[in-house]
């Protein structure tokens, strides 16, 4: 039996309009029979694509006949808009003005998803390059993923398994700071394979071989960015570079630029196979590398997926699979940046959401504009009523009048485009600067943008021209003459609904910008748990060792300007390791708890300004505080449920601190930023990774004084040691981009949005004054003032917009409690914030209202009623 | 005379020779046939149309039949003026060619 393969009933139609119609229905027959020719012979998908392709096709037939016989009439309805536009003034600038602010939002946000959707693909191999990413699963059955994998494992894949073309390792990358001769920078340092650059299309300056310039072990190639910076005009090939703490390398190749789209960039890349750097990358157990393999073409990566569990078998060490078990799988190169598969615990520079929450937000700003021109053209239509009667008199028929106001509308998104392109282009660096991209606007030219803007126009056709033009041609031609146009019940009721729509939307976006603003301050205000301002933290010295500090320290305090100076491992703010477990000894069963382990001396709580609640501080005269006293948050002792911690033991993962006895309890501090919730802190004195930091607290205004000072305490007793300091209050709101970001999209977006509405507040009451002048004018005779007046005519808008507060307060209730759920330190969301908003957006809305009622109500009544 | 295009003059040829089975789709694969290329639907329904304007074919509908969905086929035929135009042109190249012995491309 022979299956009928019919084309989709959507595109039959779609074909069937767009047929010439002399053609007829005959034509479509025949389509169907060679669809159906095609499905058999090349498959189905093929024949719908020709299908599709036909009506394509179709296309300039169809305009010619359109033009057969409208041709001149569309000549016609182009002069005809083009009048309108030049005769209202005010109607078409509100129009086109907002359209094109609407327009602009969406060409950019256009732009910003073509950039983040192409990331990566300007690599020959990108269909072919894969990353290899990590599945953990515990022994209690937690499962966890990793993009970064051991990097022993890349010797085993090339030499044990089929499918592979290339590998490359790319090493986590650290600043370091760098110097050519009297010039030194902090750079990011990436070791990599050589192999690097025949996978990845990453071209030198000179076009040769990447690969080969990482030919020696002490070879570097960096970035054309940090070659002007160290060498300005100079050729940098050849010269020498020293990378502090790594040695001296020479420079034997330049990157050239790295486009924007890539999720890659480097500074400085050396070999991963260089002495020091390699130390840190041979355990099985240290996941330090992103493997990145080619595949053979048609190689299908499942099938090398399965190699990977031999590998694991054989080579892992026995120690670290006892209570783990890993597996290796791989990820498309493609959708690497946006973390397309949504594998969960994967870092992803780019996503989705950000993708669609941005769309949604052009998508709402396009529809306040469409709204704007759809409400204009219906209260403006008793004003062309005369001149659709005559249409219809002459023998127009229902379906021209619609294609005269759609037209109208395409020409008006038209005009509105091209000032929107301008609009762009002005906004571009603002926006480029608000995402942190380097969008460009050159990419309007590519073919596939192209075909979106025109998606984009035609949607804004039907959205603004949609309506009115079904409202328009349905007048009845007798009863225009008779008793002219009567906008009907229906039409106010909807232009109604349009408004409240309008302002729901605005308000929902106002609502959330200050919301957003007041998490903001919230997070930059909240008490820390200490004193972090004066604060500045300083790296020490790799190379020094713990006693190095007393002798820092003895310098310091000095100066009347340093406070006080502390040595720890790392700085509230900056990043801390997530938990190691904690065994509490004398407790029932081994209670464990996750606490994180920080080193500090004897006075990092007086020079953070921590306060302890029980116990007492480290101090150098017990000489057991070194090897085993520990002071725990009290989050640590909620966790473990201690009645009296003072003197109780623990056990430890680090055999250089087996055991601790607390000592004293601190109050709750933040380590981490306000994003993080209070972990539990156990701060030990023994230095046993060694210290990380130095923090100096500084007279509070002596700032510069003290700066200087240590400055040169500094270069004097860590010479060729590279100062760097930062202030403990800027670090911690480094950690508020994100927050700062979306506040300032929000912040824009609701601007736009409540402007483009007033806008059209603005031309509504302008219109609906000036078919009321008469009215306006008797009752100003009958001796109303001008506060009557401008109660009559506002006072429409003033409870739409008070039933829009109704709609937009629950609905942005829910998103910002949504948004709000992911922070654990949060402002509570009272009414002030809803009320503020309502208040921004009232006092906006009634400005542009008043505007114009006041214009007529102020206006001459004789004037009014000399009509006449 | 008046002369034929000559998408016009192929799509008539074709025609002629499917005799009854004259509808767009075989008119269509033999056209492609005979050219060498591929004729899109719109490039076999213009000259058609074109065609039944001058008289030079007929049309009319069969049938509809299930396996094109319900819908009837046009059937072309040629018309008497069709065959004469067909003579025609066929005599038009052959005078044309009537002095050239030998064709090469050199």
């Amino acid at each position: 039996m022979t299956r009928i393969r019919k084309p989709p009933q959507v595109l039959e139609g779609l074909l069937q309009y767009i047929l010439p119609r002399y053609v007829g229905d005959t034509a479509l027959g025949d389509f169907e029979e060679e669809c159906e020719y095609i499905a058999s012979k090349q498959g189905l998908a093929f024949a719908n694509l020709w299908y599709v392709f036909q009506i394509i096709k179709s296309i300039p037939a169809f305009v010619i006949d359109a033009g057969r016989g409208g041709g001149i009439m569309l000549k016609n309805y182009i002069i005809t808009s083009f009048r309108y536009l030049t005769r209202h003034k005010t109607f078409s600038f509100i129009n086109i003005f907002g359209m094109s602010i609407a327009l602009a939002c969406c060409l950019l946000i256009l732009l910003f998803i073509r950039n983040e959707l192409t990331y990566d693909r300007f690599h020959e191999n990108s269909d072919y390059i894969y990353r290899i990413y990590t599945k953990r699963v515990s022994s209690s059955g937690k499962v966890s993923y990793h993009n970064f994998t051991p990097a022993p494992l890349a010797d085993p894949i090339l030499n044990e398994t089929t499918g592979v073309e290339n590998l490359t390792r790319i090493g986590i990358s650290r600043p370091y700071w760098v110097f050519s001769g009297e010039k030194s920078i902090k750079a990011e340092v990436t070791p990599v394979d050589p192999s690097l650059f025949d996978l990845f299309s990453f071209p030198l300056e000179n076009n040769s071989k990447g690969s080969q310039a990482l030919n020696s072990i002490s070879d570097a190639v960096i970035s054309k960015k940090l070659a002007k910076k160290l060498f300005s005009n100079e050729q940098p090939v050849g010269k020498s570079l020293r990378i502090h703490e790594m040695g001296d390398f020479l420079i034997t190749g330049v990157l050239r630029e790295i486009p924007a789209n890539s999720s890659q960039d480097f500074d400085v890349l050396v070999d991963i196979n260089n002495t020091p750097i390699k130390a840190n990358f041979t355990s099985w157990g240290a996941f330090m590398v992103e493997t990145y393999i080619q595949l053979q073409k048609n190689y299908a990566p499942v099938r090398l997926e399965n190699q990977f569990s031999d590998i694991v078998k054989e080579h892992f060490p026995e120690r670290f699979l006892r209570r783990t078990s890993y597996s290796f799988y791989l990820q498309p190169l493609k959708d690497v940046y946006l973390n397309r598969q949504n594998i969960p615990g994967i870092a992803a520079a780019g996503s989705m959401p950000y993708i669609y929450i941005l769309s949604g937000i052009a998508l709402v700003i396009a529809f306040i504009a469409c709204i704007n021109f759809m409400n204009l053209s219906i209260i403006s239509s008793s004003g062309r009523a005369k001149e659709i009667g005559m249409r219809k008199t002459l023998g127009a028929v229902r379906s021209q009048i619609i294609k005269q106001f759609m037209t109208e509308a395409f020409l008006f998104s038209l005009l509105a485009l091209i000032v929107g392109i301008v609009f762009a282009r002005m906004f571009l660096p603002t926006f480029s600067l608000l995402l942190d991209k380097n969008i460009e606007l050159n990419t309007i030219l590519h073919p596939i943008m192209f075909l979106n803007i025109f998606c984009i126009l035609l949607l804004f056709t039907v959205l603004s021209g949609g309506y009115p033009s079904f409202f328009l041609s349905h007048f009845n031609f007798n009863e225009i003459q008779r008793i002219g146009v009567k906008v009907g019940r229906n039409s106010i009721v909807l232009r109604k609904i349009l408004v409240i729509i309008q302002f729901s939307l605005s308000l929902i976006f106002i609502i959330a910008t200050v919301a957003m603003r007041s998490q903001l301050e919230f997070l930059k205000t909240r008490d820390l748990g200490f004193d972090e301002e004066h604060v500045v933290a300083i790296p020490y010295p790799r190379e020094k060792n713990p006693l190095w500090l007393d002798t820092l320290k003895t310098e310091l305090l000095k100066n009347p300007n340093i406070v006080s100076v502390s040595g720890c491992l790392s700085y509230p703010g900056y990043r801390f390791f997530s938990g190691a477990p904690v065994e509490i000894k004398d407790l029932d069963g081994s209670e464990k708890i996750q606490s994180i382990i920080e080193t500090v001396d004897e006075s990092y709580i007086s020079t953070l300004g921590i306060e302890i609640s029980e116990g007492r501080n480290f101090s150098k005269e017990f000489s057991t505080d070194f090897n085993e006293a520990v002071i725990v948050n009290e989050k640590f002792i909620k966790s473990a449920g201690l009645k009296s911690p003072i003197g109780i033991e623990m056990i430890t993962r680090f055999r250089k601190f087996p055991k601790g006895i607390i000592i004293g309890v601190v109050k709750n501090f933040h380590l981490k930023s306000l994003l993080h919730e209070i972990e539990p802190v156990m701060f030990v004195m023994n230095p046993i990774f060694g210290y990380g930091n130095v923090l100096v607290r500084i007279r509070s205004n002596q700032i510069q004084d003290g700066l200087g000072y240590i400055k040169n305490q500094w270069n004097e007793l860590a010479p060729g040691e590279p100062f760097e300091y930062h202030f403990l209050d800027s670090e911690f709101e480094k950690h508020y981009h994100l927050e700062r970001r979306w506040s300032m999209i929000a912040f824009y977006a609701s601007l736009l949005a409540i402007f483009i509405a007033s806008l059209g507040m603005f031309g509504l009451v302008g219109l609906i004054t000036v078919q009321r002048t008469k009215e306006i004018g008797i009752r100003k005779v009958l001796g109303a003032s001008l506060s009557n007046i401008v109660k009559l005519l506002t006072r429409e808008f003033t409870t739409l917009i008070l039933i829009s507060n109704l709609i937009a307060w629950p609905v942005a209730y829910l998103i910002v409690r949504r948004w709000l759920q992911d922070y654990p330190y949060r402002i509570s969301l009272g009414v002030g914030i809803f009320l503020i908003a309502s208040v921004i957006a009232i006092l906006i809305a009634l400005f542009s209202t008043s505007i114009q009622a006041v214009k007529a109500a102020l206006a001459d009544p004789v004037e009014a009623l000399r009509h006449e | 005379m008046k002369f034929l295009s000559r998408p016009e003059e192929i799509i008539l040829f074709t025609v002629f020779q499917l005799k009854e089975n004259a509808y767009c789709v075989p008119i269509r694969k033999k056209a492609s046939e005979i050219s060498g290329k591929e004729w899109s639907f719109g490039s076999v329904y213009v000259p058609l149309h074109r065609l039944e304007k001058k008289g030079l074919v007929r049309s009319q509908f069969d049938t509809p039949s299930p396996k094109r969905g319900g819908r009837s086929k046009r059937i072309y035929e040629i018309t008497p003026a069709g065959l004469k135009a067909l003579a025609e042109v066929r005599e038009l190249n052959k005078s044309m060619w009537a002095g050239v012995p030998e064709f090469s491309i050199k």
